[in-house]
């Protein structure tokens, strides 16, 4: 997993917490030290702007000082600030439509993207030297730029966080099937809309 | 962050898709996955080793992609930060709202302070406007005895009336073939004014 915190880290995060809860401001700056490039790059991912990016990543920090007693130690403190900081970037793609046309939805049926379809890649050319060249990393952007918020955020907290079905589960809020149900289609449309791709390789 | 993933069987493997997501991160159990193999090649006409494949090359070009982004000026970040809060704070102290104080408590220190004054202020009219005009006006002699009237004969009805607000009460009596000397019709003097 990339982004694995240090052993320890957790029981530290909790110290520093229950000193931030009782007014340090000290010590909410260490956790913010601590977090601030993963939350950072984690909503960039979602936002692809990194002045908005930026300006998220404040409100969600700022949120979660805001909101900071309500932190029940019931869950680690990492996961917890992910809800919020996710949830923030997802309501900012919402009000400002964001969302990509066609948005994926797992709850109809899409004639046009068949779960099983054959879509796997013809050769033996590589995603990572096309991406090289360029042109799969334009359209590997738009074709996430493409995804609903939550299916990219899914998408984006196993694949680039690393974190595992349960974490993501208690980050966005849902049952660990839904977040499977939505990995499925999130990976299932990636593969779809870059299969022009695989197919000229 | 560290714990496995809890096996996707124990949890809800029971859709195509859930089984499906379970294989592509290689937590299926080795007989679910021959079978969900087996699957995918009998029922949805695709090669287990293609799917895989596709699905890791994708994997791999958005961790290759999707790098982290650095985060730009990180002091200047966390400076910006505290400045907000302790903007906040000094906002929240102004409006005589401790920093930090929970915006439930606020709440409900608000609601209490409105309530006790309000019912202070019901007292104070209770006993300055609406007490005084709730003595009883007295009843006179004269209304009692008229309701203490009766009679031997089954065949009379009586039916009292009171008029609160003239100050009077009539018997009203029914049946009586004549009325007896002794129920004759008085008159009494009340405030100044003469009654029958």
């Amino acid at each position: 997993m990339p982004n694995d915190p240090p052993p320890g880290a957790e029981t530290d995060d909790l110290e520093l917490v229950r000193r931030a809860q009782s007014g340090e401001t000290k010590a909410f700056d260490e956790l913010v030290t601590k977090y601030r490039s993963r939350v950072y790059a984690m909503i960039y991912q979602m936002v692809r702007n990194e002045q908005d990016a930026w300006d998220l990543a404040q409100d969600g920090f700022f949120k979660a000082w805001k909101s900071l007693d309500k932190f029940r130690f019931q869950s680690s403190f990492y996961t917890w600030l992910y809800r919020i900081v996710t949830n923030v970037s997802i309501d900012w793609l919402r009000k400002k439509q964001v969302r990509a046309e066609g948005e994926f939805d797992e709850s109809q049926v899409h004639p046009d993207i068949e779960p099983t379809a054959d879509i796997t890649p013809k050769g033996d050319v590589s995603p990572e030297r096309q991406l090289e060249r360029g042109e799969l990393r334009e359209r590997l952007d738009a074709a996430i730029a493409r995804l609903s918020p939550e299916h990219r955020q899914v998408i984006l907290l196993k694949e680039i966080d690393g974190l595992q079905y349960h974490e993501i589960a208690d980050v966005v809020g849902c049952s660990i099937g839904t977040v499977m149900s939505r990995l499925f289609y999130a990976r299932k449309k990636l593969q779809t809309m870059l299969r022009d791709l695989h197919e000229r390789a | 962050m560290n714990a496995p993933d809890r096996l996707p069987g124990v949890v809800d493997a029971s859709t195509f898709e859930a089984r499906y997501t379970a294989w592509v991160d290689g937590l299926l159990p080795p007989a679910e996955k021959a079978a969900f193999e087996r699957e995918l090649r009998e029922q949805h006409a695709l090669e287990a080793d293609s799917e895989r494949q596709a699905q890791e090359a994708l994997r791999s070009a958005l961790r290759t992609h999707l790098a982290p982004a650095p985060l730009p000026n990180g002091d200047f970040f966390n400076h910006q930060l505290m400045e907000r809060i302790r903007r906040d704070a000094a906002a929240s102290e102004v409006r005589g709202q401790p920093a930090g104080l929970p915006w439930y408590r606020s709440i409900f220190a608000r609601l209490s302070l409105a309530g006790a004054t309000t019912l202070c202020l019901g007292l104070l009219g209770y006993r300055a406007l609406i007490a005084p005009n709730m003595e009883q006006r007295p009843e006179t002699a004269y209304l009692t005895r008229v309701v203490n009237a009766k009679s031997d004969t089954p065949g009379i009805s009586a039916v009292p009336l009171e008029y609160k607000e003239e100050g009077v009460a009539v018997l009203w009596l029914e049946g009586m073939e004549h009325l007896p000397e002794a129920y004759a019709v008085a008159e009494e003097v009340i405030e100044g004014e003469t009654v029958q």
